[in-house]
């Protein structure tokens, strides 16, 4: 494989054998060679845009990728890990907009807004904190093309109005990290399709916000199975001194996993419909729960086969 | 008459006849059980036997399409689904799937011959099968390995490739 700014370059490659005159994948129709690259991750159908000039832009017609853009070597996609790298970075003196990085998102942003629609699962993450203001013009050219999933973990909470183009008729999975959430175009009826809803470290800024959230677990509430909910705040909140939030109700009929983390202050009182289908409930109480209604709570859960309940008392630390 | 086994001739490009169960050809074959289906008015009342011409496929590539049919039609028949007859999905457990990964395990040209043959008798899981043997020659593989496989030529000038990559950095 030649690495980009090798000056040094192989010799042309030798002509084919006699048998094998003819580029066997391109004499199949589009349609056939579309289906047969669907098959492969993103990544793997871009790099054969070097094979030869014919392939350059053949992955433009491929629908239904698979697109992984996972930028630092950070799995998690935590927000500590990049942004101790960031610090680390910052104390060893290398420069924190790196050029290389710049270059790579790049391509991969024009990567998004070049492929076929519609794509399957997409997933971004490692994303460094040079680009990671750019997530809406991401996000915005994905739900251009009606993703069934979106992964997105961010370095810092970053606004994504375009989330709300997802289509909703196809949007099965949504997880986010470190992202805020807007209220919703007037009429947008939510993301009725949801499987698993995993939101981490999600600001809502729309006014009476929890109304919001519960509205959007309310409208996946037919398809809902998973569902994970921690860090989430309603601003403007408790932390900043105005509203206290208000309260609000989880229910979804089929929902099989349950993981709450969540602290008052921010989220605001949560309270449990009915889970008929729980199997698994992980619920962390946040610490000023006098109003709890405990008897409702345990009700609701009362059917789970693996149940973790947890307290935590915030303080500063 | 329901009860005897019906069969029908299927003729190849290259003019070879093959024999199958019009039962088997049927549940595999969308296109042929359409084809069947459009002679049948005729032959009703005959005892003759009904030749289709396939005119797309070879008698070397029709003759491996058949026996991937009859070998799944009977492992369904076994397990009392022969409505399902292609059930086995790659990947799976199923016995099926050694005998799958075997048939693949086949030259370019053949395989390429047997994506077409599947898509043009609309036989959709071997047509699963065979884009997913051609993907899987594809996958994780270096760009030389790819082009040397299928017989790319690179006609690249270095600086066009060099921009290639460039272009497309974040996938390389």
């Amino acid at each position: 494989m030649l690495p980009p700014g090798e000056s040094q370059q192989p010799p042309p490659p030798p002509p084919p054998p006699a048998e094998r005159a003819v580029d066997l994948l391109r004499d199949l129709p589009t349609e056939l060679l579309d289906k047969i690259l669907a098959g492969l991750p993103a990544r793997d159908v871009v790099r054969t845009s070097v094979l030869s000039p014919p392939w350059e832009r053949r992955w433009e017609s491929v629908a239904g990728l698979d697109i992984q853009l996972h930028g630092v070597s950070d799995d998690t996609g935590a927000r500590g890990s990049v942004a101790n790298n960031f610090i680390n970075r910052f104390l060893a003196g290398v420069p924190v907009h790196d050029d290389n990085s710049g270059a790579w998102w790049g391509s991969a942003a024009r990567f998004l807004e070049n492929c076929a629609g519609p794509v399957g699962r997409v997933s971004i993450r490692g994303v460094p904190l040079s680009v990671y203001l750019r997530a809406d013009d991401w996000v915005r050219a994905v739900a251009g093309k009606s993703p069934r999933s979106l992964s997105l973990a961010l370095p810092l909470p970053t606004p994504l109005p375009s989330l709300f183009d997802c289509n909703p008729a196809r949007l099965s999975e949504l997880e986010l990290r470190c992202c805020s959430i807007a209220a919703p175009p007037a009429g947008f009826a939510g993301f009725q399709r949801l499987s698993k809803l995993d939101l981490d470290d999600v600001v809502f800024t729309g006014g009476n916000a929890w109304a919001q959230l519960e509205a959007m677990i309310s409208a996946a509430a037919p398809t809902l199975v998973e569902l994970r909910l921690q860090n989430i705040a309603f601003f403007p909140n408790a932390d900043f001194g105005f509203v206290v939030p208000g309260g609000w109700v989880i229910q979804a009929p089929r929902l099989r996993r349950l993981v709450l983390c969540l602290r008052i202050r921010r989220a605001g009182l949560w309270e449990l419909g009915p889970l008929p289908n729980l199997e698994l409930a992980r619920i962390f109480l946040n610490d000023s729960a006098e109003n709890r209604d405990y008897v409702k709570m345990f009700t609701a859960i009362s059917n789970v086969r693996d149940l973790h309940i947890g307290n935590f008392r915030i303080r500063r630390q | 008459m329901a009860s005897e086994k019906k069969v029908v001739f299927l003729r190849s490009s290259d003019g070879e006849a093959f024999e199958v169960s019009e039962e088997v050809i049927s549940a595999a074959s969308v296109t042929i059980k359409g084809m069947i289906d459009e002679e049948s008015p005729s032959r009703a009342d005959t005892a003759a036997t009904t030749t289709l011409a396939i005119p797309n496929v070879t008698a070397a590539t029709l003759s491996r399409v058949l026996h991937y049919v009859n070998k799944h039609f009977d492992a369904a028949a076994v397990v009392g689904r022969p409505d399902d007859y292609i059930f086995c999905a790659p990947g799976d457990e199923h016995p099926l799937a050694r005998f799958d990964d075997d048939f693949v395990d086949v030259d370019n040209d053949t395989l390429i011959d047997l994506v077409h043959a599947a898509e043009y008798l609309h036989i959709k899981k071997l047509f699963d099968l065979t884009c997913k043997a051609v993907a899987d020659k594809l996958k994780g593989r270096t760009i030389d390995q790819i082009r040397e496989t299928f017989g790319i030529v690179n006609d690249y000038t270095v600086e066009e490739e060099v921009e290639v990559y460039r272009e497309n950095s974040w996938a390389f």
